[in-house]
C-alpha cells in the first residue's frame, strides 16, 4: 500500500485522542507504511485542547502544515473550529480535504465557515458519535464511532476491514466487543448519511 | 535473514532503544517535560530483553548526572537524562565533565522545549554543550536520534570525553516508526582506575586538563566533517543561487517543505548534526558554492554564529527566521516561497489560511486554559490557602500545582525549589522594613525533594518565619506519574527505601511540622492560619504544613470507594420560601448588609452590660473609656467583677472552642485601676418624691443608684452596723475587700442618697410610719437571712451555727471562741468561705461534708483547689447522719456513705440513700449549710407571703399587694446570686419611678431580658489560646489574715485576654470581607464598610468568612450565577450554562464533592450515590 496521508485529530482530553492516533499507528505499522506524528497537549491533563498531527508515508517532520490536512477528525466542535485551517482546500483540481466531526447538532457550523470550507473544496460532515456511543453502553467511545463514520466515506484512505483489525488488537479486551459494535454500528450510519 | 522488528515509538523511547542497543550499562534521570519518557522505556526494553541495566530515577539532574558519570569512570557505558532546564541544575558537574573526560562512554541526554510548551525558557542546549567544551548531536529525527546513540557512545569512548544529545520536543515527543536494531551486550565490570591527578586534579593540572580538551575538540571537529552519516549534502551544486545549511529538526522540516513546494531536489541542501565542535570545512565549502545560504535550526543561532563569513548566509541574525517559539511548517513554507521569489526560483503560491484561521477567531471560542484536574488536591489545596489568606503572597513552584496561577494562588514559579528561597527572600525583605505580610510557599512533593531541602534548611538557620505547604500527592505527577522517594518504589524495582517528608523537614530543622488532608477544607484553613500564627511568634519559625492526598488521577480507586456525588440546585428547596431568582439578577434584598447584633454575653447579662464593647476597648488599652461603658449599666464593677455568677461566660462562644473570656477579670481589673470610679452628677432634675429602700444589699443599693439618678431623694434604712448586706456580711473578706466594697458605696452616698445605719425597719418603726414619714413608696430589699431549721438531730446544741450567721458574726466583729476542729456541711460557695474563713480563725482542722462528688458541687473548680491548698479537706460521699452533742455541745458529727440514683432528665444526680457503718469525725464547730428566708416577721401582716415564706410580689412590676410598696431581690426570689439581686435593683427602681409617676408600671415589660439568637461565630477561624491564668496570692501568706486571694494579672496579660474576644455579631472593621471579596465589591470607608452592589454578584463568600457574624443576608439554596465557584475553585467539572448558572459536567466529575465546601450559597449538595 502506498500512500501520503496528514492528519490532524482534535478534541478534549479525556476524550480518547490519543486512543485513534494509536489505531492509526497500529494499522500503518502493519502496512508497513512510515508514520510520523507528534501529539500538542501542552500542560492540560484533563479538560484542554489536545490534538495530534499524524503523517503516514514518505515524510520526516512531525507537523502538519496549515492547509494540508486531508483529513481532519474532532471529537469536540469548538477543537474542530481551531483546527480547520489545517485542511487542505482544493487547489488546481486536486481533491479538497475531509472533515468529520463530532456533535449531536448536524447543523452547528457557523454559516459562513460551512460556506467558505465548501467553496475551498472541504467536505465536512457532522455526526453525533458520542450520542451512539451512548447509546451502546460505552460513552467514551465516541472516538470510535467517529473513525467508524468517516470509513463510510469513499475517499477515506483506511479499508474498513484493515481498521476494524486495529481498533481489534488495540483496545482493551474488555471494551473490544462493545468498540468493534460500535465501529460497525458508525460504520452503517456513515453509509447512509455520507453521499459524496 | 529475518525482517527486523518495527515499532511506532515516541523519540523518547527511540532514544532509550538506541542507548540499549548500544550496550549501556547505566542510566539515570531526573523527570522534566519532553525528556520523562526516555527512562521507562529503558526500563521496558531492559524487562523485555533481560537486560543487565542499572536504572534510577535520581532525585535531581545534578545527582543524576553525577551518579552516571562517575559510573562511566568504572568503564561502563552510562547515561543520563533530563530536560533542557533540568541540565542547568547539573551545569556544575557538566563543566567540569568535559575536563575530566570520561572512560566508558557517557551520553547526556538534554531535551530541548522550544515554544516552550512546558519549561520557563527555550534556552538551547547547544549553547551549553559550547560553553561546557562537550561535543553535541542534534537529531533531526526520532529515526535518527536512536541511530545517533551508538555515534556519541563510540564518539565518547574514543576521545574519553562526554557527548551531549539533545532533541527538541518535536524529536522526543514525535511518534515514527523506528526500526530496531540488535541489542549490543557489553557486559563490562566496573573497574575504578585510581588516579588522583585526573579525577581529583588541581587548577595546574585543570590548565593541561584545558589544552588536552581542545586538542580532542580538534580532531572532533576533523572527524565531524568527514562523518557523512550525520553530516551531509543533498542535492548538491557546484554553483547554485539558494542553498540552505539545516541542524536537527530543521533538516525534517525543509525536507517536508521543499518536497510539499516541489522544490526538493532543487536546491541543494547540507545537513548538520553535530553543531560543536563545527565541522567548519564541510559547512564552508557548501557556502562557498551559494550565493545565499539560509540557516534552518532551532533554537538558538548556534550554527549561524559558528560561520565565519555570513555574509550570504540568511537567518535568525538578521531577523529573517523569527527568533522565539518553534519553527513551524507554514513559517518556513512562507520564509522560502519569499526567498525563492527573490531570488527568482519559481515556486508555487502558498496555501494561505488566514481568511479562515481570522473567521475562526471572530467566533469568541472558549479557550481551554490548562486546569489542575477535577478532583485534583492541589484545588482543595489553594482554595483553602486562598480563603485563609486573602492578601497573601504565594510563591510556589514548577509541577502540576503551577496551575494554582488560575486560582490566583500562584504568585512566582521560577525554578526547582525557588518557592521556599523566594519564600525566606520576601520575609527577609519585608521584615527588614518592620513589615510582616503572610507569605504561604507551595512546594509539590517531588519539587520538595529534588531541591527543597536546601533551601529550607537555609530559610531556618537566617531565621525566615513563614508558612510552607508541601502539597504532597505521593506521585510525580505532571511528568507522567513517576515515583517520588516517598514511596520507596524505585525505577525498575530494585530495592530501595521509603523516606519522609515530614522526617526531611525535621532534620532541615523546623520545628512546626503539621499534615493535613485537603480535603477537609476547613481543617486546612484552621492548621495553615495556625501555622501562620505559629510564625508570627516572638519565638516561632518557620512553619510546615504538609497537605496530604493522593493524585487523583493516578489512584482513581481513591474516590471510587467513597464517591460523594453532588448536584447543584437552580432554584431554591422548598423549605427556604425563597421566590426563584434570575440567573445574575439578586434582588438588593437578599445581598449582603451590615448589621451588629447584640452579642450572647450581653444577652445573657441581666442588666445587659456592653461587655463585647468594653472588652474591645481594653484590648485598644482605652481603659478609661471601659470603665465608662461599663458604669453605664453597671455602678459596681469591683464587686461585680468578684462576686458575679458570669451568666456571660457561660454563654461566651471562645467556651465552645477553648475557654470562655475571663470577663470577670476584665471588670474588675477596670474598677481597680482607680481609687475611687469616676462620678457622673446628676443629669434629671430633682424630684419632690421620697423612696425608702429598707436593706442596703445589692438589690437596694441599685434600686437606690437607678431612682437617684432619675431625681428621687432615697433614704436606705440598714438594720445592722453596716452598708451592702450579704456583700458585707455573708461574704467573706478575702473574696471582696471592704475597701472595694466601700468605694462603690461611696459613688452611691456622692449621688445623695441618704443612709441610715442600725435603723430596722418593722416592729419599733413600722412600714406605715414611713409612708407618715413622706416616703411616697418603699422597697423591700431585705434579702433571705433567716435560716431554716435544718433537720439533724442535735442541730441545736451549741457549736452548731449555720454559715450566713457565722460569716455575720465575723464581718461585725463579734467575739466567737476559738475552735479547733471544724465541719462544715454543705458545699456552695457560702459554706466554702465559711470553712476557708474557719481557718484563717485558728482552727487546725476543717473538713467540709458533702453527700455527693466534688463534680455535683455547686462552685467554681477553682474555687475548691484553693480551699484544698489552704488545707480545708473534704469528705465526699458522705451524708449527715446526727449531731453528736456532750454536755449541751456539740462534739463531732455522724455520716454515712451516700448511695447515687442515676442522672435525672436535668442531669441533677441525687441521694437516693445510704450504705455502711455510720461513722463519727469530731468537731467543736458544725457549720450547716440550710435555706435561707426573709425575715419577715417584723412586718406582721402587712406584708403578703409566698408558700416558701418569701415576699409575694407581682412578678413584672415586684409590687407587693399594698400599694406603694415594692419588694425585690433575695427578699423574693430566697437567696440567689449577686447580679439577679442587682438586676431586680434595677427592675423595681423602673416599677417605682413608674408608679410615682403614675404611669402604666406593666407597659412592655413582658421581655425585659433580651433573648438573643446564638450568633453563629466562625469558630474554625479562631486560633485557639487559653485563658488568662488565675493569679493567687500564695498559700503562705493568707494564713491568719483576710487579704484577698484572687488577684489580678499583669496589664498586658489583662489586654491579651481582651484580645481573646471573637467581638460575636460586631464589625470589628478587620477587612476579611474586603479582601476575601472576589469581585473587589467591598471598600473601607470611615464610617464602616461599603458595598457596591454594582459588582456584588451575591455569592455571599464575606458572610461566611464574616469572623462575627456582623454581615447578614440569607442563603439562597440555589446556583444564582455568581460565578464565585468557577473563580476560586475553577474544577474544569463545573461549567457555566446558557442562563449563567452552574452545572455539573457528568463526564468529567469524578465525584470528589469538593465543590459542596465551596459554595456559600448553599446551591450544591448531596445526592444519593
Amino acid at each position: 500500500m502506498l500512500m501520503n496521508v496528514q492528519m490532524i485529530i482534535s478534541g478534549v482530553g479525556g476524550q480518547g485522542v490519543l486512543l485513534i492516533t494509536k489505531i492509526f499507528a497500529e494499522f500503518a505499522l502493519k502496512e508497513g507504511l512510515p508514520i510520523i506524528g507528534s501529539e500538542d497537549h501542552g500542560m492540560s491533563q484533563r479538560g484542554g485542547s489536545v490534538m495530534t498531527h499524524l503523517k503516514m508515508g514518505q515524510f520526516d517532520s512531525p507537523l502538519v502544515k496549515r492547509g494540508s490536512a486531508d483529513i481532519l477528525l474532532s471529537l469536540e466542535k469548538n477543537e474542530a473550529y481551531k483546527t480547520l485551517p489545517y485542511l487542505k482546500p482544493s487547489i488546481h483540481g486536486s481533491e479538497g480535504g475531509l472533515c468529520f466531526i463530532n456533535d449531536p447538532d448536524p447543523e452547528f457550523m457557523n454559516p459562513e465557515i460551512k460556506a467558505y470550507l465548501k467553496e475551498k473544496g472541504i467536505e465536512t460532515f457532522v455526526f453525533g458519535a458520542s450520542q451512539l456511543a451512548m447509546e451502546m453502553g460505552m460513552v467514551q467511545s465516541a472516538n470510535i464511532a467517529l473513525i467508524g463514520f468517516a470509513t463510510a466515506h469513499p475517499r477515506f484512505p483506511f479499508p474498513f476491514g484493515k481498521l476494524k483489525l486495529a481498533i481489534e488488537r488495540i483496545t482493551h479486551p474488555r471494551f473490544r466487543e462493545t468498540n468493534l459494535k460500535i465501529f460497525e454500528k458508525s460504520f452503517r450510519e456513515g453509509q447512509k448519511i455520507i453521499k459524496p | 535473514m529475518t525482517e527486523k522488528e518495527e515499532r511506532v515509538l515516541l523519540g523518547n523511547e527511540a532514544i532509550a532503544r538506541g542507548l540499549v542497543e548500544s550496550g549501556c550499562q547505566f542510566f539515570a534521570a531526573y523527570p522534566g517535560t519532553p525528556s520523562s519518557e526516555i527512562l521507562p522505556a529503558v526500563v521496558r526494553f531492559k524487562k523485555e530483553n533481560n537486560l543487565d541495566i542499572y536504572v534510577e530515577w535520581s532525585t535531581n539532574e545534578k545527582v543524576a548526572f553525577e551518579n552516571a558519570l562517575v559510573a562511566s569512570y568504572t568503564g561502563k557505558r552510562s547515561a543520563v537524562a533530563m530536560k533542557q532546564v533540568g541540565l542547568n541544575v547539573a551545569t556544575d558537574p557538566l563543566m567540569s565533565s568535559a575536563y575530566i573526560g570520561t572512560i566508558g562512554g557517557f551520553v547526556i541526554i538534554s531535551c530541548d522545549d522550544p515554544g516552550p510548551h512546558s519549561s520557563q525558557t527555550e534556552q538551547d542546549t547547544r549553547f551549553m554543550a559550547m560553553f561546557a567544551k562537550i561535543p553535541v548531536f542534534d537529531p533531526s529525527s526520532a529515526k535518527e536520534a536512536q541511530q545517533m546513540c551508538p555515534i556519541a557512545f563510540e564518539l565518547s569512548e574514543k576521545y574519553q570525553i562526554p557527548v551531549i544529545l539533545r532533541p527538541v520536543l518535536r524529536v522526543s515527543h514525535s511518534q515514527q516508526t523506528i526500526t530496531f536494531n540488535p541489542i549490543v551486550r557489553l557486559e563490562r565490570k566496573a573497574h575504578f582506575p585510581r588516579n588522583p591527578q585526573r579525577w581529583s586534579a588541581t587548577p595546574r593540572f585543570r590548565f593541561i586538563l584545558h589544552k588536552q580538551l581542545n586538542e580532542k575538540l580538534q580532531k572532533i571537529s576533523e572527524e565531524f566533517n568527514s562523518m557523512t552519516s550525520l553530516n551531509f549534502i543533498e542535492h548538491g551544486q557546484d554553483k547554485a543561487i539558494f542553498g540552505i545549511i539545516s541542524g536537527g529538526i530543521g533538516y525534517s522540516i525543509a525536507r517536508d517543505c521543499l518536497t510539499e513546494m516541489g522544490l526538493w531536489g532543487d536546491i541543494p541542501v547540507l545537513k548538520i548534526g553535530t553543531p560543536f565542535p563545527f565541522p567548519n570545512e564541510i559547512v564552508d565549502s557548501f557556502i562557498q558554492k551559494c550565493d545565499h545560504v539560509l540557516i534552518l535550526e532551532e533554537t538558538e543561532p548556534v550554527i549561524e554564529l559558528q560561520i565565519r563569513d555570513k555574509s550570504k548566509v540568511i537567518g535568525r541574525l538578521d531577523g529573517t527566521i523569527p527568533n522565539v517559539g518553534e519553527m513551524l511548517p507554514e513559517t518556513i513554507t512562507h520564509i522560502l516561497t519569499d526567498l525563492c521569489k527573490r531570488f527568482s526560483i519559481p515556486v508555487r503560491e502558498e496555501t494561505l489560511t488566514t481568511q479562515l484561521e481570522k473567521m475562526v477567531s471572530t467566533l469568541g471560542l472558549p479557550i481551554r486554559r490548562p486546569s489542575l484536574c477535577s478532583g485534583c488536591p492541589h484545588r482543595a489545596s489553594f482554595f483553602a490557602l486562598k480563603q485563609a489568606f486573602p492578601n497573601g503572597i504565594f510563591p510556589s513552584d514548577i509541577g502540576c500545582y503551577t496551575l494554582g496561577m488560575n486560582m490566583d494562588t500562584v504568585d512566582t514559579c521560577h525554578d526547582m525549589g525557588a518557592a521556599i528561597t523566594f519564600g525566606s527572600g520576601l520575609y527577609q525583605a519585608y521584615h527588614q522594613d518592620g513589615k510582616e505580610v503572610p507569605i504561604i510557599a507551595t512546594i509539590g512533593d517531588s519539587t520538595f525533594y529534588h531541591s527543597g531541602p536546601q533551601g529550607l534548611l537555609n530559610a531556618v538557620y537566617n531565621g525566615a518565619k513563614f508558612v510552607l505547604v508541601i502539597l504532597d500527592n505521593s506521585i510525580t505527577a505532571m511528568t507522567g506519574m513517576q515515583p517520588t522517594p516517598e514511596s520507596g518504589i524505585t525505577a525498575d524495582g530494585h530495592p530501595g527505601k521509603a523516606l519522609s517528608i515530614e522526617e526531611l523537614a525535621k532534620g532541615c530543622g523546623v520545628k512546626y511540622i503539621r499534615v493535613v488532608n485537603p480535603y477537609d477544607i476547613r481543617g486546612m484553613i484552621r492548621e495553615v492560619k495556625k501555622a501562620y500564627a505559629y510564625t508570627k511568634k516572638p519565638d516561632g519559625g518557620m512553619a510546615v504544613i504538609i497537605s496530604r492526598y493522593p493524585c487523583i488521577t493516578y489512584e482513581k480507586e481513591v474516590l471510587k470507594s467513597n464517591p460523594i456525588k453532588v448536584d447543584i440546585r437552580h432554584s431554591p428547596p422548598p423549605e427556604k420560601d425563597i421566590p426563584p431568582i434570575r440567573s445574575g439578577a439578586m434582588p438588593q434584598s437578599y445581598l449582603p448588609t451590615y448589621r451588629d447584633k447584640i452579642a450572647p454575653c450581653t444577652g445573657a447579662c441581666p442588666i445587659q452590660v456592653d461587655a463585647r464593647g468594653y472588652i474591645e476597648l481594653i484590648a485598644k488599652g482605652k481603659f478609661d473609656e471601659a470603665l465608662k461603658l461599663v458604669l453605664q449599666k453597671n455602678p459596681f464593677p469591683g464587686i461585680t467583677g468578684r462576686l458575679c455568677a458570669r451568666p456571660c461566660e457561660r454563654i461566651c462562644r471562645r467556651g465552645d472552642l477553648d475557654q470562655p473570656i475571663a470577663i470577670d477579670l476584665l471588670k474588675r481589673f477596670l474598677a481597680d485601676r482607680t481609687e475611687t470610679l469616676p462620678f457622673d452628677p446628676i443629669t434629671e432634675p430633682e424630684r419632690k418624691e421620697r423612696v425608702a429602700i429598707i436593706g442596703s444589699g445589692p438589690t437596694g443599693l441599685m434600686a437606690a443608684h437607678d431612682l437617684r439618678r432619675l431625681g428621687y431623694k432615697v433614704t436606705i434604712f440598714e438594720s445592722l452596723p453596716l452598708l451592702g448586706g450579704t456583700m458585707a456580711v455573708g461574704t467573706s473578706r478575702f473574696r471582696l475587700p471592704e475597701e472595694v466594697l466601700n468605694r462603690e458605696i461611696e459613688n452611691i452616698k456622692k449621688l445623695g442618697v441618704e443612709f441610715k445605719l442600725n435603723t430596722p425597719i418593722g416592729g419599733k418603726y413600722p412600714l406605715h410610719q414611713l409612708k407618715v414619714m413622706g416616703y411616697q413608696a418603699i422597697l423591700l430589699a431585705i434579702g433571705a437571712h433567716k435560716a431554716n431549721r435544718v433537720n439533724l438531730s442535735g442541730s441545736n446544741a451549741r457549736g452548731v451555727i449555720d454559715c450566713l450567721t457565722y460569716l455575720k458574726k465575723i464581718a461585725l466583729n463579734k467575739k466567737t471562741p476559738s475552735y479547733s476542729r471544724v465541719v462544715v456541711l454543705g458545699a456552695n460557695e457560702r459554706a466554702l468561705d465559711s470553712a476557708r474563713t474557719a481557718l484563717r480563725l485558728g482552727a487546725k482542722e476543717v473538713t467540709i461534708l458533702f453527700n455527693r462528688t466534688q463534680r455535683e458541687m455547686p462552685v467554681d473548680p477553682f474555687e475548691i483547689e484553693e480551699a484544698e491548698r489552704e488545707g480545708v479537706a473534704f469528705k465526699f460521699l458522705s451524708v449527715p447522719t446526727r449531731i453528736s452533742v456532750t454536755n449541751g455541745k456539740a462534739s463531732g458529727l455522724y455520716y454515712k456513705k451516700a448511695v447515687l440514683g442515676q442522672p435525672s432528665s436535668s442531669k441533677r444526680i441525687r441521694v437516693v440513700s445510704t450504705e455502711g457503718p455510720e461513722r463519727m469525725i469530731r468537731a467543736d464547730l458544725i457549720i450547716t449549710s440550710p435555706t435561707y428566708v426573709p425575715e419577715l416577721s417584723p412586718f406582721g401582716d402587712t406584708i403578703a407571703k409566698t408558700s416558701w415564706n418569701t415576699v409575694y410580689v407581682d412578678p413584672i412590676t415586684l409590687s407587693t399587694p399594698v400599694e406603694g410598696i415594692f419588694a425585690g431581690g433575695d427578699a423574693v426570689t430566697g437567696p440567689k446570686n449577686f447580679i439577679e439581686a442587682l438586676a431586680a435593683g434595677r427592675k423595681v427602681a423602673l416599677s417605682i419611678h413608674r408608679y410615682l409617676c403614675g404611669e402604666d408600671m406593666k407597659k412592655n415589660r413582658e421581655s425585659e431580658r433580651i433573648s438573643t439568637p446564638l450568633i453563629s461565630v466562625k469558630l474554625d477561624k479562631v486560633e485557639p489560646s487559653p485563658r488568662v491564668g488565675m493569679v493567687t496570692l500564695p498559700v503562705a501568706e493568707r494564713s491568719k489574715n483576710f487579704k484577698e486571694v484572687n488577684l489580678l494579672p499583669d496589664e498586658e496579660a489583662i489586654i491579651e485576654e481582651a484580645k481573646r474576644c471573637l467581638h460575636c455579631g460586631a464589625c470589628t472593621f478587620c477587612d476579611t470581607c474586603m479582601m476575601e471579596c472576589p469581585e473587589g465589591a467591598i471598600s473601607r470607608t470611615e464610617l464602616g464598610y461599603q458595598i457596591d452592589f454594582k459588582k456584588c454578584t451575591g455569592c455571599r463568600v464575606c458572610v461566611q468568612e464574616c469572623p462575627t457574624s456582623a454581615i447578614e443576608m440569607p442563603a439562597v439554596g440555589a446556583c444564582i450565577a455568581c460565578g464565585f465557584c468557577l473563580k476560586r475553585f475553577e474544577c474544569p467539572s463545573m461549567i457555566r450554562g446558557e442562563d449563567g448558572r452552574v452545572m455539573i459536567d457528568r463526564l468529567t466529575c469524578v465525584d470528589c464533592g469538593l465543590c459542596q465546601q465551596v459554595c456559600c450559597q448553599e446551591a450544591i449538595y448531596q445526592i444519593a450515590n
